[in-house]
C-alpha cells in the first residue's frame, strides 16, 4: 500500500473520531504526544482497532477464539499419527511424551533451594559455576546492583513466598 | 489532526506477564537469560494483587509467560483470577514438561489458547532449544488437538529455519495448530552470543514477501500473524498486517501505550521484550509494583516517556527521513535498540532495505525525485528514476 493510501485511512479515522470523541469508560486518559495518540487511538475504534502483537506474547486471533472447529487444517485424521509413527503395541492415545524417556516435571524446581536442575543442554558459558565469558550481572547469584530503593522485605533472604511483605496498597481490604 | 489525537487516551490493553524467570531450557536465543528464577520474584498474594490491578485497568489480554510459566506453582490460579474478571488469558510455554495435568489446569484457568514455542523443524528447533524438545512440543500440540483445546505456535525466525517457513506452515496444519506467530530473532539476551543465527536486515527483502504470502495462503493451515518486529510498509504491508480492522498497517510501537510488560519481580516495562537489569540496562524499567500500584505507574506523566513523548527529532539514521516516520516511529523498539543502541533507528525495515537495494518497485510509493530519501538510503540521485515507481 502506498503512503497516500495510509494517510487517507488515517485522515478518515481522525475525521470520524472528531465526530465521536467518546472515551471508553474506564480507560484512563493520559496526556500524550502525537506518537502515543496514534497508538492509543486504536482503542477508541468502534471495531476495536488493530491489535498489537507484542514480542513474547502468545497469539490471539479470531480463529483461535472462535473455537478449534473453525481451524482450517488438512484432513489428517489423528493429529501427529503420521509424523511420529508409534510402535504396534502403542495404545495410540498415550501422548508421545509419555512414550519418551522423559523425566516427570520437576515440581521441586520452584523450591527455595532449587537452581537450574537440568544443565543438559545448557551452553557451558551459562553454567552457574563457570564465570567464563558470562558478565557478572548475569550470574545466578547476581542481584540488582542498586539495592538502595529495595524495601527490606524484598531482600534476598526474605524469600519469594512471604505474604507478610505485601505493600500496604496490596493488602486485602 | 494532532489536537484530535491528543484527546485520545491509552490503557494497558495487552499485557505480557513473566510469572517466573525459572526455565527448564537454556535457549540460544533467549532474550531474558531465563534459567534460575529471580531472587526477588513476587509472592503469590502480590501476584494476585497484580492480576486484580490489571483487570481493574481494563486490560483486555494477558499472556502468561516466563521463563517457563508452568514452572510457577500457581499459574493456573492466576490465570483463572484474571479470566474471572473478564480478561482474556493465554500462555506461552516451551512444552518441555507438558502433561495432561497442564491441560486440565489450562481449562480451569479458562485460557483461550496455549502457544508453544517451536522454532522450525526438528534439527533447527533442537539446536537452539534443547535436544528432544521438538518431539515434546509436537506431542503437546497433538495432545491439545486430541482434547479439542486451541493450540498456537510462536516461532523465532533465524538462519536455521527462515528458508522452511512455507513447509513448516503445512506441518503445523497437520497438527491442527490454530494460529502461528512469526517473529524475528533479535540479538538481545543470549542471542547476542549467537549472532550467527540472526538473520540480516537485507534478508527482509525475501523474507517479508514470504511471510506476507503465508498470511494470505488459501491452503489449509494455521492463521499466520506477523509479530510487531516484522515489517514495515512497502507493498507487502497490508497483506502482512491486515486483520480486518480499519487500520491495516503498522502504527508504531505501542509499548507503554497499549502494551505493558511485567517482570516476575514486579518491574514494569512498556514491553516485556525491552532490556532490563539482566541486560545491564534498566532504563526501560518504569517502576516496581512493590513500590507503587500499576495505576500510579501507568498514569505517571513521566512514565514511558521514551515512547509517549516521541518527537520526530529523536529519529536517527534512515528513520529520520523516512516518509512514514511520524506513523512508524522506528518500528519495534526492542529490535531497533538491540541492533543500533538507538530505539529510533531500525535497520530491520523492509521499506528501508528495499530502497537501499534499489527495489523501488517493492515500495508501493512514488519516490521519484525524493533526493533526501535517496541520500539517506545511500543511493545516488540518478538511482531514483524520474518517472515514478508505483
Amino acid at each position: 500500500m502506498s503512503e497516500s493510501e495510509v494517510r487517507a485511512i488515517l485522515r478518515q479515522v481522525c475525521e470520524r473520531l472528531a465526530r465521536q470523541v467518546v472515551m471508553p469508560v474506564g480507560k484512563m486518559a493520559v496526556p500524550v504526544a502525537l506518537g502515543a495518540a496514534l497508538a492509543g487511538g486504536t482503542g477508541c475504534f468502534s471495531d476495536g482497532g488493530p491489535s498489537s502483537t507484542p514480542i513474547y506474547s502468545a497469539p490471539y486471533d479470531a480463529v483461535t477464539e472462535a473455537g478449534l472447529d473453525n481451524v482450517s487444517t488438512p484432513d489428517v485424521g489423528d493429529p501427529g499419527s503420521d509424523v511420529f509413527p508409534k510402535d504396534a503395541d502403542d495404545p495410540g492415545s498415550v501422548p508421545l511424551y509419555m512414550a519418551l524417556d522423559v523425566a516427570p516435571p520437576d515440581s521441586a524446581y520452584m523450591g527455595p533451594d532449587a537452581g537450574p536442575s537440568d544443565p543438559g543442554a545448557q551452553p557451558p558459558y551459562m553454567a552457574p559455576d563457570d564465570p567464563g565469558p558470562q558478565p557478572a550481572y548475569m550470574a545466578v547469584d547476581a542481584v540488582d546492583t542498586d539495592p538502595g530503593s529495595v524495601p527490606l522485605y524484598m531482600a534476598v533472604d526474605a524469600g519469594p513466598t512471604d505474604p507478610g511483605a505485601l505493600p500496604p496498597y496490596m493488602a486485602p481490604s | 489532526m494532532i489536537e484530535l489525537l491528543k484527546r485520545l487516551g491509552c490503557y494497558p490493553r495487552n499485557c505480557v506477564w513473566e510469572l517466573t524467570l525459572a526455565c527448564d531450557m537454556r535457549c540460544l536465543h533467549c532474550g531474558s537469560y531465563a534459567g534460575a528464577r529471580r531472587d526477588d520474584e513476587l509472592s503469590i498474594p502480590e501476584m494476585e494483587s497484580v492480576a486484580d490491578q490489571l483487570a481493574a485497568m481494563k486490560c483486555e489480554k494477558v499472556t502468561l509467560g516466563g521463563g517457563e510459566p508452568t514452572l510457577h506453582p500457581r499459574w493456573h490460579d492466576l490465570g483463572r483470577r484474571l479470566s474471572d474478571q473478564g480478561v482474556r488469558v493465554n500462555m506461552i510455554s516451551n512444552g518441555w514438561s507438558w502433561t495432561p495435568e497442564h491441560l486440565e489446569k489450562a481449562r480451569h484457568a479458562r485460557l483461550t489458547n496455549i502457544a508453544f514455542s517451536l522454532d522450525g523443524f526438528e534439527e533447527a528447533h533442537d539446536r537452539v532449544r534443547k535436544p528432544g524438545s521438538f518431539q515434546r512440543v509436537v506431542a503437546a500440540l497433538d495432545h491439545c488437538a486430541r482434547e479439542g483445546f486451541p493450540a498456537s505456535v510462536v516461532s523465532h525466525v533465524n538462519r536455521l529455519n527462515a528458508h522452511t517457513l512455507r513447509e513448516f506452515r503445512a506441518f503445523l496444519g497437520q497438527h491442527r495448530v490454530s494460529s502461528w506467530q512469526i517473529q524475528l530473532g533479535i540479538p538481545s539476551g543470549a542471542l547476542r552470543d549467537n549472532r550467527d543465527l540472526v538473520i540480516q536486515p537485507d534478508d527482509l527483502l525475501w523474507l517479508i514477501p514470504q511471510i506476507a504470502a503465508l498470511r494470505t495462503d488459501p491452503t489449509p493451515g494455521p492463521a499466520v500473524l506477523a509479530a510487531d518486529n516484522v515489517g514495515y510498509f512497502g507493498k507487502y504491508e497490508k497483506p502482512l498486517r491486515d486483520r480486518g480492522a480499519e487500520i491495516s498497517f503498522w502504527i508504531g510501537c505501542r509499548a507503554g501505550m497499549q502494551v505493558i510488560g511485567i517482570e516476575s519481580n514486579g518491574n514494569v516495562k512498556g514491553c516485556l521484550s525491552l532490556p532490563s537489569a539482566r541486560h545491564g540496562n534498566d532504563r526501560f524499567v518504569e517502576d516496581n509494583l512493590r513500590r507503587r500500584p500499576l495505576k500510579d505507574i501507568w498514569e505517571d506523566p513521566k512514565a514511558f516517556a521514551w515512547n509517549r513523548g516521541f518527537t520526530e527529532e529523536q529519529l536517527g539514521g534512515f528513520c529520520a527521513v523516512c516518509r512514514y516516520r511520524d506513523i512508524c516511529r522506528g518500528g519495534c523498539a526492542w529490535t531497533a535498540y538491540s541492533h543500533t543502541s538507538n530505539r529510533f533507528d531500525n535497520p530491520y525495515c523492509f521499506y528501508r532495505q528495499a530502497l537501499i537495494a534499489g527495489r523501488l518497485d517493492e515500495l508501493g510509493d512514488d519516490v521519484a525525485n525524493d533526493t533526501e530519501l535517496a541520500v539517506a538510503a545511500g543511493l545516488r540521485a540518478g538511482d531514483i528514476p524520474e518517472g515514478g515507481t508505483s
